[in-house]
């Protein structure tokens, strides 16, 4: 049973890495589909060129699909980028072991000619503090928050969603800081570790290599995974109540299409069959990502462990 | 445990002023009467709000007012629905644990694939099913449904489930439990203790993440609660151009914030006793 499952997920993936490569390569800008007079094809049925059809515009519903996958992407790996790295510098500044005598804490360095913040007490207890502050916010109130306060300072709604993503990964950023912090508190008192320090190994290198790079790199892989995926949702939350962006993206292409699904199984008025794939394409492609990453996501920490 | 209270007094007042601070610089309070964070928390700790549109006033409790809004009994139908769906989903992860460590083979095997499917389900977020949701049934949504959700979605069964199994995997190899075995004592007597600490500090760890999902279904679904507060003022068809009440986002701010902390904490007393026990 589990290795039907992981079959089923690593077929899954693929197809979105496919998607995802084709949308790479393919041109961004959409354009109908047009018969021999030169007007748009409407409503095109599923065929083999056209696998989800045409819109009422005469647009390629695959072309829209992989596009908005990697609009979405772009958005989430804006998010990811923040979530790294305030995350990383909060984990960072939170594990490493603080010294209570900051005066000779100071002397050792400046003997040494060599400075660096990080092992205070204070930087430390700062981390701490913001990291916390972080936490106590849930994420619902702090995008509640963000877009409203950036929707009066960023009119471009493309433009704004990028900070909107950017913020969204710095709230989240606790996450993997507590998983990094709690990993360099425990692995300081390692033996390798220790002789790597003795051997005069620099503090930034025994920290980026030997302990995020070599050991942590699966819980930073998972905990990115879960940030793409989590970006990805809010898009799609945003987006359903109009503070998304006006590119196209599964989130506007859900609540512009939700209309034709909304109570679809409880409703006496069953609407067209091309209009229910075509509604339905976008939350497939939700789902099968939210499945696939998150087995990308155990295969990454089976991998490094 | 003093410095841990200190530590969250700060905490507590520095995430408030961070939103104070962000909310202060929209809406009309920054043209017309710009307010300190000082100010504002003790109005708000002693009387209410008139709102901006001075048409209904805000308040912690519920009052006599047709007009007045009360976040207090909003976050308390919300508090009562993620309550609910935790201790639901908590059930479900003991019984299906439960069977999984002593049963027949047969009951075992039907556990273990209940048990992979929820934990596999787990892993869609909480909007997925909302989504999904509001696709077969439309707004009107079974209770008991929306309490499954919101507490299987976002990773929460995976997580109570995985760190369930693995303390009482570790805890049944105890060399006490072990001896009370061999002797014929009651195992559950030794056990007990240990295991209903562990289960209140999960529970406690868990609820700020099932409080959310629980928000986010109430958005979805307009159910009375946080969520719906925050529709009515940001969500809701037309209010994107509109000037939000910020009062009522910083009310609903306060008191989650406090919420959770008022958790964590607990969750951290918790885990001191855990450790000690250890």
């Amino acid at each position: 049973m589990r290795k039907l499952i992981n079959l089923i997920q690593f077929a899954l993936t693929i197809c979105i890495l496919v998607l995802l490569l084709i949308a790479l390569v393919s041109p961004s800008q959409l354009s109908p589909l047009i018969d021999r007079e030169g007007y748009p094809i409407t409503n095109h049925p599923i065929s083999w060129t056209t696998p989800v059809g045409s819109d009422y515009y005469g647009i390629d519903v695959f072309q829209k699909l992989y596009t908005a996958l990697f609009n979405n992407m772009k958005y989430a790996i804006a998010s990811l980028i923040s979530f790294l790295t305030f995350g990383l510098a909060l984990g960072i500044s939170y594990g490493f072991k603080g010294q209570e005598n900051h005066y000779e804490y100071l002397k050792y360095y400046l003997r040494k000619r060599r400075f660096s913040v990080l092992g205070f007490k204070i930087v430390q207890n700062i981390a701490n503090i913001l990291l916390y502050v972080l936490q106590s916010i849930p994420v619902v109130l702090s995008v509640t928050i963000i877009i409203i306060v950036l929707q009066r300072v960023v009119p471009n709604p493309d433009l704004r969603i990028f900070v909107e993503m950017l913020f969204v990964g710095l709230f989240l950023s606790p996450k993997i800081a507590l998983a990094v912090a709690e990993r360099i508190e425990n692995l300081q008192a390692e033996e390798y570790i220790r002789a790597a320090k003795g051997m005069g190994i620099s503090r930034l290198r025994l920290i980026f290599h030997h302990i995020l790079w070599l050991e942590s790199r699966g819980t930073i892989i998972l905990h990115s995974i879960n940030l793409i995926i989590q970006a990805i949702m809010l898009e799609v939350f945003l987006s359903y109540f109009s503070y998304g962006p006006d590119a196209i993206t599964l989130g506007n292409m859900i609540s512009n299409d939700i209309v034709y699904l909304a109570g679809v199984f409880s409703s006496a008025d069953i609407p067209k069959s091309l209009d229910t794939i075509q509604a339905l394409s976008p939350f497939i492609i939700l789902l099968t990502f939210s499945l696939s990453f998150r087995w990308l996501g155990t295969k990454a920490i089976e991998m490094t462990e | 445990m003093l410095s841990i209270i200190t530590r969250y007094i700060v905490i507590l007042f520095l995430s408030l002023y961070l939103i104070f601070s962000l909310l202060n610089r929209i809406g009309k309070n920054s043209e017309s009467e710009p307010r300190s964070f000082v100010t504002w928390m003790s109005i708000a700790s002693h009387s209410g709000h008139e709102t901006e549109n001075f048409q209904h006033s805000i308040s912690l409790l519920p009052t006599s007012d047709p007009n007045n809004t009360s976040v207090g009994s909003a976050f308390f139908t919300s508090f009562i629905i993620t309550s609910l769906s935790l201790l639901l989903i908590w059930l479900i992860v003991t019984l299906l644990n439960t069977l999984l460590i002593r049963s027949p083979r047969v009951v075992t095997s039907v556990a273990t694939l209940i048990n992979n499917t929820l934990e596999l389900l787990s892993g869609l977020h909480v909007l997925v099913y909302g989504l999904i949701l509001y696709i077969i049934f439309g707004v009107d949504v079974n209770s008991l449904v929306i309490m499954l959700v919101i507490g299987v979605g976002s990773n929460i069964y995976f997580d109570l489930s995985s760190e369930q199994r693995l303390f009482l995997d570790a805890i049944l190899e105890k060399d006490y439990v072990l001896n009370a075995r061999a002797t014929g004592d009651s195992v559950l007597k030794h056990i007990f203790r240990p295991v209903g600490v562990f289960t209140i500090a999960q529970l406690l760890g868990s609820w700020p993440t099932v409080l959310t999902n629980a928000i986010f279904i109430e958005i979805i679904f307009q159910r009375y609660g946080i969520g719906s507060l925050l529709y009515q003022n940001i969500f809701a068809p037309g209010r994107k151009d509109m000037l939000p009440e910020v009062d009522i986002l910083m009310y609903v701010s306060g008191i989650v914030i406090v919420s959770i902390l008022l958790v964590s904490l607990l969750k951290e007393f918790f885990m001191l006793r855990l450790r000690n026990d250890r």
